[in-house]
Parts: structure tokens; sequence; C-alpha cells
């Protein structure tokens, strides 16, 4: 008898396992950088107002998926206790076995309404009841999470898994992994592209997607553009979105605006997993030398132009070879030959930009210059 | 047994009192560390209202250094000793009762911060905060908004008590489904006649007036507003408005007019009254402000200029022109107490003192929306001069962060204005005492703790002082919904 419910015991945690560490963990990851639980009174009575009580709970169990291991254990561990808790229920009407049985079923029910609520996602989706539409988000969650923590070869990686990659979101996390690995250039075409939405969606529907564009321009090293889409994205996620006042101090430290930054630290110094968080110095360092010279107005001459100006300003970094693998496939999907040859022309042979340059910027460039002759 | 009972209770009353008696902090010996303390908020030698909520502020500790324990202000004026210990971040958090004896008890109030070094007490040198008779108008009323960029969330304009902590709900876009709301204007800092205006989802201009809400209608663009003393009309400027972001320069975000006019709203008519001063084709008119007499009219202008192209080469003069409160006409000729010109720079927000002498206005270096422009500071002129402003006939607050929006108090001895001074981003509103002669040091509106401002996220924008609480909310929601 005993051994039959201890395997169910057994059965259940493995069940919550797989199903919060592999099925549920990007979900649950990806909406945990919008919200976490913020350990303050100021901030608790801001939640309140802001999610209501039900909102803040759910807040307070995403926290946890910071790490998706610790959110794994946390909740797996909460609804064991709960299995319990209805075992003991369930024994007052029923025998020992056929209890365990009922509560580990329960047990996995509340856990599959537990994920579909606090990720926003159709219980029928965990069911393995997938519609087009919840499977591009789903694997969206996947990307978004590996941009957040710069996982570059996983996006690859799952975007090959899932090939072609038609969803324009889908596309702008393969395409900013493909320039961070400098490779932009070179598969641009590897996967379906559509024009310059298939680099940065211009199209903002919700913060969601502003907040990914949050990470676009930061990829780039436009940085007023990157600070702008995180301010407004977290003003939207009522000023309490983890990742994106990570982003604001980022930005603010580039910008040398320390108070600010200081700020943003302060709130974040009031949850659980980002209370000793600090940026990369090497990341700001790196970052700063974005900055522009000579002020403008962000795109007041085009984006194109702001990120010409980055590259000049960054030559022989990283960074520079980065922001000309987005300027080159910009200029190469909006159509706009002679810059693209005059960039060509300034970058080729340099640290910055290979001879011969990558595939589809070559065969680009061949193209048009034989078209000119 | 009963004889017992109360025996015992006397006992545990005694003991009780003891306790409590040996646990209220006292002043200790303390040897001192001669510096003067750091504190946030800044409420060191500064002149404060006698009416206003205590100030809480605490210590800020230099990181090199190990830290005091046990932190307590020792706070002194006349016989009055009040002892407090510091609440962690919250920091030094005296009651009201014991503020309000202290500053009954003499005019000037001395704090000693003390705290223990592991080894001994030691204590910083004394600060003083001077209390004034002036008292302030016992209300604030602001926008709470995130300084953003384009897109906003939640947003309301609420009024503060500042006597005590008290904050209340005016309004909040809650009411028009997160629309935007902005340009909340009072006649004679009376709440209970006021103009706002709404964009977007039941967007207009809003009257209140004698507890009813008047929608103006057809819903024009009306903004800057300014009740005239009487109450007849309200000077608002129209202006097409764009902003801009820069990349790299340390303002942020850059707004401008592509078109502004001042306009005359009669309220009585529903006229719009202008004259060609207020209304060129060839110049920007903006910031409309009545005298403290209402017989003349304040306003900014500007050559009109390529913009974004010149959106730096906008300079603002301030000019004033009569009117004619019985027959609604302007004077022909505008005087121009500062010109752009001649002294360079650009100002904002003109804003006569109640006694009619003086005007003060927030200088920049070009544009009009100063809350970006970190150079912007407080200035002030005499209006009884009839030719431009020579420099030194002008008194200048300056400060490296934006100092902007500012309100005379009802007897003029009290100015507010919003400033970043704090840090450089967030809006706080500064209180500050004239003398007549000169300004006192500001100081930031007491919160119940001193960490507040720190954690509030949303900016103080428009701080407006009110001599009552406005009371028409419900008028004024139901004409919204």
């Amino acid at each position: 008898m005993m051994y039959k419910i201890i395997i169910t015991y057994i059965i259940c945690l493995m069940l919550l396992l797989f199903l919060f560490g592999y099925v549920a963990a990007p979900i649950l990851c990806y909406a945990e950088g919008w919200k976490t639980f913020y350990y303050d009174s100021y901030y608790c009575s801001l939640m309140l107002s802001s999610y209501g009580t039900i909102g803040t709970i759910k807040a307070f169990l995403l926290q946890f998926f910071a790490h998706p291991y610790h959110g794994m254990v946390v909740i797996t561990l909460l609804l064991l206790v709960f299995m319990a808790a209805i075992n003991c229920i369930l024994l007052r009407f029923m025998k020992k076995v056929y209890a365990c049985i009922m509560s580990a079923i329960i047990c996995i029910i509340s856990a599959i309404s537990l994920i579909s609520w606090l990720g926003n996602i159709s219980p029928k989706y965990l069911l393995g009841i997938k519609s087009d539409e919840e499977k591009s988000r789903y694997i969206y969650m996947r990307l978004n999470n590996c941009v957040r923590h710069q996982q570059w070869d996983d996006i690859i990686t799952i975007c090959n898994e899932n090939s072609p990659v038609n969803n324009l979101l889908h596309q702008n996390c393969l395409n900013m992994a493909l320039a961070e690995k400098e490779l932009l250039g070179e598969k641009l075409l590897d996967q379906p592209v559509r024009d310059i939405n298939s680099i940065y969606v211009t199209n903002i529907q919700t913060a969601e997607v502003a907040g990914l564009l949050s990470d676009v321009y930061f990829s780039f090293g436009h940085i007023a553009q990157s600070q702008r889409y995180a301010f407004e994205t977290n003003e939207k996620m009522n000023n309490l979105s983890p990742r994106m006042l990570q982003r604001l101090v980022e930005t603010n430290l580039i910008y040398g605006q320390k108070e600010v930054a200081d700020k943003y630290l302060s709130v974040l110094s009031k949850t659980l997993y980002y209370k000793d968080w600090s940026p990369s110095e090497k990341l700001i360092a790196e970052k700063r030398k974005c900055l522009f010279d000579d002020n403008r107005f962000s795109g007041i001459k085009g984006l194109d132009d702001d990120l010409l100006h980055v590259a000049r300003n960054t030559r022989g970094t990283h960074q520079c070879r980065v922001t000309l693998q987005y300027l080159g496939s910009l200029y190469i999907l909006a159509g706009y030959d002679s810059l693209f040859v005059k960039m060509a022309n300034e970058f080729c042979g340099s640290k910055d930009l290979s001879k011969p340059m990558p595939q589809y910027f070559q065969s680009y460039y061949n193209h048009l210059t034989k078209k000119k002759q | 047994m009963n004889r017992k009972v109360v025996i015992n209770y006397l006992l545990l009353c005694l003991f009780l009192c003891t306790t409590m008696t040996s646990c209220s902090p006292k002043r200790q010996n303390a040897t001192p560390l001669k510096i003067k303390p750091a504190i946030y908020p800044d409420y060191t030698e500064v002149t404060m209202p006698c009416n206003i909520a205590p100030p809480t502020f605490a210590l800020c500790q230099p990181s090199d250094k190990a830290h005091l324990e046990s932190l307590q202000a020792v706070f002194k004026a006349g016989n009055e000793e009040t002892v407090v210990e510091c609440d962690g971040d919250n920091g030094f958090c005296i009651s009201a009762d014991d503020w309000h004896s202290l500053t009954q008890a003499n005019n000037v109030i001395s704090i000693t911060i003390q705290g223990h070094d592991g080894n001994k007490w030691v204590e910083y040198e004394p600060f003083n905060i001077t209390i004034s008779t002036d008292s302030i108008d016992s209300y604030l009323t602001y926008r709470l908004i995130e300084p953003g960029y384009e897109v906003w969330n939640e947003m309301g304009i609420y009024q503060r008590n500042l006597e005590t902590y008290d904050e209340e709900a005016i309004l909040t876009n809650k009411a028009n489904d997160v629309g935007c709301m902005n340009c909340h204007s009072f006649c004679n800092r009376n709440a209970s006649t006021m103009s706002l205006h709404l964009r977007l989802n039941n967007g207009g201009t809003y009257i209140v007036k004698e507890g009813k809400t008047n929608k103006l209608s057809p819903s024009p663009s009306f903004v800057y507003p300014s009740w005239h003393p009487e109450g007849r009309y309200i000077a608002y400027s129209q202006n097409e408005t764009k902003q801009m972001f820069h990349t790299t320069d340390r303002n942020r975000i850059e707004v401008f007019d592509f078109r502004s006019d001042v306009i005359v709203y009669d309220t009585q008519s529903g006229n719009v009254l202008t004259c060609p001063q207020l209304h060129s084709p060839l110049t920007f008119e903006t910031f409309p402000s009545w005298s403290a007499d209402g017989k003349s009219l304040y306003y900014c202008t500007a050559d009109s200029v390529e913009i974004p192209a010149d959106y730096d080469k906008v300079h603002y003069s301030l000019c004033r022109i009569s009117f004619d409160e019985s027959t609604g006409k302007f004077g022909e000729k505008p005087d121009t107490l500062y010109s752009a010109h001649v002294l360079g720079g650009s100002i904002s927000f003109p804003r006569e003192s109640p006694d009619g002498k003086w005007v003060m206005y927030t200088h920049h270096e070009y544009g009009n929306f100063s809350i970006w422009h970190k150079d912007a500071d407080l200035w002030m002129q005499s209006t009884t001069t009839l030719h431009p402003a020579a420099e030194n006939e002008i008194i200048k607050l300056e400060s490296p962060r934006s100092d902007s929006y500012h309100s005379w108090s009802s007897t003029g001895k009290w100015v507010v204005f919003s400033s970043r001074r704090d840090d450089g981003l967030y809006t706080r509103p500064y209180i500050m005492h004239w003398n007549g002669k000169t300004f006192s040091k500001p100081f930031i509106m007491p919160q119940s703790t001193a960490i507040h401002d720190k954690k509030i996220l949303k900016s103080y924008n428009i701080p407006e002082f009110t001599i009552n609480a406005f009371t028409a909310n419900d008028a004024l929601l139901n004409a919204i919904e």
C-alpha cells in the first residue's frame, strides 16, 4: 500500500518537474521579465493598486523564475504541499490509494492552471492542443528569454529547429543573434525576410514589442532609442519591470547619469533576485563609445545615418562589426543601393568588414557594381 | 483577591511606565565630529513656514567610513527638546505634535544628529531650520506623471495638504480610459474655480466653477491657462507642438512649437479674444499669464524659425500688453520686459507676484520647454522698469539642474517650483521663502518619510498653490464620463 503512495508522489513530482522545468520555464521566465515582487511597503502598495491582490500574488510566484531552476523547485514544492493537503482531505472520503491518486490528478490539473494563469497562455497549449498562434508565441518567449540573457547560439538553434522563420518577431530575435555573432551578412537571406521589419519591427502594438525594440536598439548601439523604448515599456508595466529597469540602469550609466541609474538600482534592490545586480562595467564602457560626438535628433537623417555614425565612432570594436552587419542588411532590405556601396567602400577591407565581404553583402555589392557598368 | 489584582495591575503599569521612559531616546554626551551632516532631503539652513508638515530626513553616511549606529536627531528650540530615533530608510520622522511644540517655542530649530561609532557616541555639528511666521497656502496641486517620451500609462492630478502629508486625487486618468490630462489652473488660488485640459478620450478643456463643470465646445486645444483675477477670462495658448529625442545631448528630449498663439476665452460670452500682437503668423506667442491686478497680460514671444532645423535658435522675449477688462480690448503697444535679442537666452512661464512688484520666469538657453533643459533657472525682475531689463536688474536663482514651472503663494511670501536638482530626471516640488529682498534656500516639499521621493518614479508636474481643497470631484467626473 505504502509503496503505491510513494510511487504516486514520485510520479507526480517528476511530472511537475517536467512541466515547470521544461514546458513552462520559458513561459514563466518570460513573464518574470515584466513582473516581479518587491519587498517594500511602498512598492507593495503600488503593486496592489496596479495589479490587484491576485496580480500581486502572481508577481510573488513569478519572482522565483528569475532563475528557472529556483522557480521549478519552489513551485513544485508548493504544489506537493498542496497535494498532501488535498490528500489529507480526501482520506476522509475514500481509501488511501484512491485519495493519493485523486490528489495527484488535482495537483497536475492545478499545475497546468497555474502555468496558464502565471504565463498568460491557454491551458490547451500545455495539453498539446497548439494553435499556430500559440506555438509562435511560445517560440517567441523562448527566443526572447535568450535575447535577455544574450544566448545568441541558442536563438540560432531554436530558429533552425523551427525553420522557416516567418514570424517578424522571431526574425528580429534571429537577426539580432546573427548580428551579434557577426554572421548577419552571411546568413541574412537563409531564412525568410520581409523588409526592414525583419530587423526591427516598426509597428509597435504592445509594450512587450517595445521592450524587444529596446533590445534591438541596444544591439544596434543606438543608446538613446534603446533608453526611450525601455523607459516607455517600463512605464506601461507600472515602472516595475525588472528587465526594463536593468536596461534603464545600463543606458543611464552609459550617459553618465549615475543618480538616475542609482534610483533604478534602488528599486531593484528591493527584489530577491536583483538586489545585488550591477551592470558589467565592460559593457558600459563599450556601449559608451556608441554615443554621438555631435548631438542630433534620433533618426532625423534616417536610422541608417545614425547607425553609420555609431559604426564610425566604434571602429575596431565588436560593436562596429555588429552595427555594420545591421547597416548593410538594412540597406539591402530597404533597397538603398548607393548607400550600401558607399558603406562597403568605406569599411570593406578594414578590421570591421572583411574582404571579401560576407556572402550576401558581397553578392549584392557585385550585382550593384555590375549593374552600374 | 480584588485588592491583589489591583496591586498587580498597578505594579504592571509602573513597570511599563518605567520601561517606556527608560526606552525613550535621550540626548547623549557625544564627541563632536566637527563636520556638518549630509542629509537627504537637504533641510539644512532652510526657512520653513510655521504651518507646514514636519520635515523628515535621513543621514547620508559616507560609504568610505564605518557607519554610525543607533542614530538619533536632537531637535531643540528654546527650552523645548525632542530626540527622535532614526527609523531605517524612513529617516528621522518627528511627530506633528513635537514639531509644532518646537515651532511655537522658538523661530530657530537646531538639529543635532548623534550616533554610536562602536566605541562612543559622536555627533555632527548642528544645523538650523528657521521657522517663518509667514504661513503657506494649505494645498499644493500637481500632476503626477512619468518624465516620459511619447506614451504614458497612469497619471493624475493630486492635491496635497501641506499642513499634513495627506495627498488626494482630484482626477486620475482612469476617468478617461488612461487618456492624458494637463494644464490645471486655478483662479486666484481658489480650488473651487479650475480649468484643466484632457487629451484623447473625452478630450477638451473643462472649466469647474461654483461646483459645476463645463466643457468648452467645440473642443479646442487650449493649453497653458491663466485665470484673470476677476474670474471672467482665461488666457490660453494654442500650440502646435512636437517632440524629438536627442541622441547625445544631456537634455534628452526636445519639445518645440511649429506654431503658437495666445488667446483669451471669455467664460461669460464664450467668445475668444485676441489681438495681432498675440496672434501673429510671423512670431510664436505662448505662456500667457495675467498680472495680479488683471490690467495686463504677460506672454513670451519669439521670431518664428524653421522647426525642427533651427530649434536651438528660438529665443523667447518676455512682453506685457495692457488689457481692459470692461471692454475686453488689448492695448496697442506691448512692453518688452526681457529682450532675448539683447540679453540672449529664452523665457518661459512668467508669473507676477501677488503684490505686483515682481515677475518671476524661467530662463534657459533656447526654446520653450524648459523642464528638459538642464540650464533652466528661475530669474526675477521688477515689473516697474519700463525698458527691457539690464543684466544687473535681474535676480538670478541658479542651480546646476532644471528649475522650471513655478507659482507664488497667495501672500507672495512663498514660491513653489518644479526642479530636477534631486537626480536630474524626476521633478520634485521645491519651496522657498521671499522676504521682499532675497530668497531663502529652497527645500523639497516634506513627505512622511525621507525615502518617499527616492522611491516614487513619477514627476511632480505644474505645482500650484491653492488656499482651499478642491471638492468638486464628482461634478468633474460626471462631466468627463
